[in-house]
């Protein structure tokens, strides 16, 4: 299986420089690497502010990265010319998390679902054709076509979302929360469509969400992001190594009442990324916290073939992850 | 019971996104009412709050009785009384609470110099205790600190410090958790819990969060289109759900243990208070519907357990 796309110690800061203000640098992303193999999907999980939507952008190249480059199936992105970006951009493909704001609120469906072809300056032999094809693609139906966005709701908004983004064929679709702004039933609904179109179209999924639980579900792999950087990449049945993915699946509430815990409370919260501490930027909140956690930046480092931890302290026994199922087994065989 | 709402009807014109809701709760206890968008659960809080009337509806019929007394036509300087006192509310934006311009411990103390007569000082002193009581750090630093200051979990902890400075018996949570990151959700969450136990208050946790649902409350009512459709213990609705609707929603949440694909999504969508269809409101999407549930409206059977479902094809609990 090839990769269709690696990334390569990706950073990005934004300067903030006011008239009346200090220069300030924010730390967005910092020294991101990965790879992503064709067909596999992989979620980037993070609370707000950890980089996680700026890591889309910088991958799709709509803002540019301060160092490190992005190879798109082969290809450095930063060795294109303008023309080329845009052709290449038909391959790599958004989808938002507000359905509301990705659609002019002026444009029918049939003028958003025609938008990418016109913007590609792509002809087509006959738009009713196309715009009822996508239609029956997402599963809406076709009386939408002359229906304007605040006639739609958010779930069908959300399909004519990924309507526009599979318009033009895509081998890569970036997700940035999809679902984060829908009522659970009908994010059944739009994960379930995801993934008969993926496994139709053979699409390749960057899923971003803050929801772990939903990206264990979904992704094959899970990239960890906090503060602008990498702390964890596992598989998604794998058990995290670090105390922050830790923290993070014990903090998403099982819908299971007999399984009621005491949350291993995390105290203090995110630190800034305008002034990033000099070691683990988890140390302040960290359990297993050392003094060389604060002043030394631990690199990721693999800890199996498919599992990499930046961590000094990494959780016992994680080596050789166990997988979900392999825990409940154990367990269940406890009397 | 200190709080029991019967028959309540919500009416906003013509329609009536509210109907035949009922459901108590005493001291010391947890309900959940959960539902999704269009379900009325925040409309039912409101009613609650005695604030309908701020957003253009009323209370067409049916009961809120808080304490022995009607709180339904109770006049507005009564409910004035009650409201921030011994019924506070908790909303999802802490914004919609806090004044973004002032400090954040005078508006923690108005509530108990408003409802308890404390005098300046006493507040004060009331309001630093709630704030460490809610593990606030440096109660004293961030008391003079202006709300666009604070983090989003720390500003949700100054709204919980306001809704307890009055010293409520019930409080209305609507929502408290939905804006905040996973590892506040879990601390805020937590602490909610601890002061109802600790304090024997009564709390309604509005919410569409069914793994919230799980890990906090002990009686659940499911929402759907403006009417209770099932309502029991935690460990019944999770375990034995008797309603369609009760029983698609848990198998539309991602468990760990789930394999891809295995989720499996409702058909269809919830319909907008002005087409809610005749009979059972869930029946177009319901995969038991009968023609009895075409024409006729199930009303919430209660059988020897305090069980009780809303369904012509549910079996009997």
């Amino acid at each position: 299986m090839s990769d269709l796309l690696s990334v390569d110690h990706l950073s990005r800061r934004f300067t903030n420089a006011g008239l009346f203000q200090k220069r300030q640098v924010f730390h967005a992303v910092s020294d991101v690497s990965f790879t992503l193999a064709r067909g596999q999907i992989l979620g980037v999980v993070g609370e707000s502010g950890c980089g996680k939507s700026t890591l889309a952008r910088l991958i799709l190249r709509l803002i540019q990265p301060s160092e490190g480059s992005v190879w798109f199936d082969g290809i450095d992105m930063a060795s294109l010319s303008r023309a080329d970006l845009r052709r290449l951009r038909q391959r790599m493909q958004l989808v938002f998390q507000d359905p509301y704001s990705a659609i002019d609120p002026r444009y029918r469906v049939r003028d958003a679902l025609l938008e990418p072809f016109k913007v590609q300056g792509v002809k087509l032999k006959s738009a009713d054709a196309t715009v009822a094809s996508l239609l029956e693609m997402v599963g809406l139906n076709p009386a939408l076509t002359h229906s304007y966005p605040h006639q739609l709701s958010g779930g069908q908004k959300q399909r004519i979302g990924i309507a526009r983004a599979l318009a033009l064929n895509p081998s890569l679709v970036v997700l940035d929360e999809p679902t984060a702004s829908l009522d659970v039933s009908v994010q059944a609904q739009i994960i379930a469509l995801l993934n008969r179109l993926r496994e139709s179209l053979g699409l390749t999924y960057l899923f971003i969400s803050h929801d772990l639980g939903l990206v264990r579900y979904f992704c094959d792999k899970i990239l960890v992001m906090y503060l602008g950087r990498i702390v964890e990449i596992m598989p998604s049945d794998a058990l995290p190594a670090h105390p922050y993915t830790r923290a993070l699946l014990d903090s998403t509430f099982e819908p299971d009442p007999r399984q009621r815990r005491t949350i291993a409370r995390l105290s203090g919260e995110i630190p800034s990324g305008y002034n990033p501490p000099p070691g683990c930027a988890f140390a302040a909140r960290c359990p297993r916290v050392s003094g060389l956690c604060r002043t030394t930046l631990p690199p990721l480092q693999p800890l199996t073939d498919r599992h990499q931890a930046a961590c000094h302290h990494p959780l016992a026994g994680e080596a050789r992850p166990e997988t979900v199922q392999q825990i409940d087994t154990r367990l269940s065989a406890v009397p | 019971m200190l709080l029991t709402v019967d028959g309540l009807q919500i009416g906003f014109g013509a329609f009536s996104p509210v109907d035949d809701v009922a459901f108590s709760i005493d001291r010391g206890e947890i309900l959940g009412i959960v539902g999704e968008s269009g379900s009325g659960k925040s409309l039912t809080a409101t009613a609650i709050m005695g604030l309908l009337p701020r957003v253009g509806g009323r209370v067409m019929a049916g009961r809120i009785c808080f304490d022995g007394t009607d709180l339904v036509g109770l006049a507005e300087r009564q409910l004035r009384r009650l409201r921030g006192g011994r019924i506070a509310l908790i909303t999802q934006n802490p914004m919609t609470s806090l004044d973004a311009m002032m400090p954040v411990g005078p508006q923690i103390d108005q509530a108990a110099r408003l409802h308890l007569g404390l005098d300046r000082s006493a507040a004060r002193a009331r309001s630093l205790e709630l704030m460490a009581d809610l593990r606030i750090p440096d109660p004293a630093r961030v008391y003079a600190l202006y709300p666009h200051q604070l983090s989003g979990g720390m500003k949700q902890r100054i709204v919980i410090a306001m809704a307890l400075a009055g010293d409520p018996e019930l409080l209305v949570a609507d929502e408290p958790t939905t804006a905040l990151d996973v590892t506040v959700q879990a601390q805020i969450v937590q602490i909610l819990v601890e002061l109802v136990k600790r304090r024997g208050l009564a709390m309604i946790l509005i919410t569409h969060d069914m793994g919230v649902v799980a890990q906090t409350c002990d009686r659940v009512a499911v929402m759907y289109c403006g009417r209770v459709v099932e309502r029991a213990q935690v460990n019944a609705i999770f375990e034995d759900a008797r309603h369609p609707y009760t029983q698609a929603l848990i198998r539309c949440i991602p468990r760990r243990d789930m394999l891809r694909g295995s989720m499996q999504p409702i058909p269809g969508m919830v319909p907008t208070a002005a087409a809610h269809p005749a009979g059972c409101r869930f029946h177009p999407r319901c995969p038991r519907v009968s023609d009895q549930c075409r024409e006729e409206t199930p009303v919430l059977r209660t059988g020897i357990s305090d069980h009780g479902v809303a369904c012509h094809r549910a079996d009997a609990a």
